[in-house]
């Protein structure tokens, strides 16, 4: 179904409106959930307390596009989560790309104040925004979605050596290019 | 720190980019039936938009109450609450931004910012409650929902827990906010009313039932002091759940 039926379906506060959000967006957010939390029971409530939401946050808003929404949404949920149990979860697949991203920073690099990360993401999404379409989707799918290389490899065609060895030229773009914003202060 | 930083930058990536990075798997997979969607719909759903956008904004400022009620698997409906007054939440409560994470405070804090008691359970496994904003056109905010994960759990792997989730309406609140209030807060279908219990310790009504697909999902509904509670426990009895209501301060 459309967005626009979905998010009409709630402002008429219609219970079909969540059936056809889960139908149309429940599988990536539950592979977002689980790729963060690593159990499939912790990613199903985390996306059933997502559909709560969302149920409640529409209406008043209007979010364009959904699904950007909904993944945040359960993303945000996740992370919350995972941090209340992050010993238990210290292996997950969101762990295992987190770090490998980290290294784009210098290892004395840290953030005093709100805005120097506001700044970084802002730097983040102008480095993005220049790539191909190709690095941009599989840097997104691998650090946002935390998506397996071998998932990421199926979607795109490629070898799980080609999507690593894509991930490791754009770590590296981006290292410098956050160098050269002053990020290694 | 620096993890932290960079995980948080990662979280703002832009809208734009996490959908065309969701789409790009879709896209091989499915066919374009949903672009073919996107072209009839707009001018009817622009029309649906613009007619409740002026409904809202023609009733919003008229209310002095709020309702609730919930509607379950067999259309009946039961009445959460009814002629409940809106909260008047200081402007110096917190706020946070749509998509931004929820702030974590203590219940204390929250208690000290809002200038009224929460009801909470004296014996929370946890003190760290989530506190999430949703603000009104002109920045004030509208509602605030409180979500208190883990107030009990049985200490093991296996994930039992009853979560406690706070909504609450502010004075000025749009029409919107307080539609939702009225339909429904519980989003989650397949409701069936297991019992409806007066519990004398908060001398209220609580709607105890099921949803979502999974019977070990047991949630009690009420409001209390023009606030609306939420307790949702996996795995524990409703007598348990209840139990749990009677000792909240």
């Amino acid at each position: 179904m459309d967005d626009s039926k979905i998010i009409d379906l709630f402002f008429e506060r219609s219970e079909q409106a969540i059936t056809e959000l889960s139908e149309k967006y429940c599988k990536t957010c539950r592979k977002i959930a689980f790729n963060i939390l690593g159990s499939d029971a912790d990613a199903q409530e985390c996306v059933n307390d997502a559909l709560l939401g969302i149920w409640n946050r529409i209406p008043p808003e209007r979010p364009c596009p959904l699904s950007a929404y909904v993944y945040k949404t359960v993303r945000n949920l996740a992370l919350k989560k995972h941090r209340s149990n992050t010993a238990k979860r210290r292996n997950s697949r969101y762990d295992t790309a987190l770090d490998e991203i980290i290294g784009c920073l210098q290892s004395d690099f840290s953030v005093e104040a709100e805005i120097s990360a506001e700044e970084l993401a802002k730097e983040i999404n102008e480095f993005l925004a220049n790539l191909s379409d190709e690095n941009r989707i599989i840097f997104v799918k691998r650090y946002w979605f935390g998506e397996e290389i071998s998932a990421i490899g199926s979607d795109m065609g490629i070898t799980n050596h080609n999507v690593t060895v894509k991930l490791s030229r754009t770590r590296n773009a981006l290292k410098k290019y956050l160098s050269e914003k002053g990020f290694d202060i | 720190m620096k993890k932290d930083a960079i995980e948080k930058a990662v979280s703002e990536i832009s809208d734009d980019f996490i959908a065309e990075a969701a789409e790009f798997g879709k896209d091989k997979r499915k066919t374009n039936s949903i672009k073919q969607l996107f072209v009839k719909a707009p001018l009817a759903a622009t029309v649906v938009i613009l007619l409740l956008i002026g409904t809202i904004a023609y009733t919003a400022a008229s209310r002095t109450n709020w309702s609730s009620s919930i509607k379950f698997d067999d259309g009946s409906t039961e009445q959460i609450v009814e002629n409940a007054f809106f909260k008047d939440i200081p402007d110096t409560a917190p706020k946070n931004q749509e998509f931004a994470s929820m702030l974590q405070m203590s219940h204390e804090e929250i208690e000290a910012y809002l200038s009224f008691d929460i009801l909470h359970c004296l014996d929370a496994e946890n003190d760290t409650v989530n506190y999430d904003t949703s603000l009104n056109k002109d920045g004030s905010i509208a509602r605030i929902d409180l979500w208190w994960p883990g107030i009990v759990t049985d200490g093991t792997e296996n994930g039992k827990s009853i979560n406690q989730y706070v909504y609450i309406l502010n004075i000025g609140a749009e029409e919107g906010y307080v539609l939702a209030f009225e339909e429904g807060i519980d989003a989650m279908g397949h409701k069936i009313l297991l019992d409806k219990i007066h519990v004398d310790e908060l001398d209220t009504d609580v709607l105890c039932y099921t949803s979502g697909d999974d019977p070990d999902r047991i949630s009690v509904t009420f409001a209390y002091d023009d606030v609306m509670y939420s307790f949702t426990g996996h795995g524990y009895t409703l007598d348990e759940i209840i139990s749990v209501i009677k000792e909240l301060e």
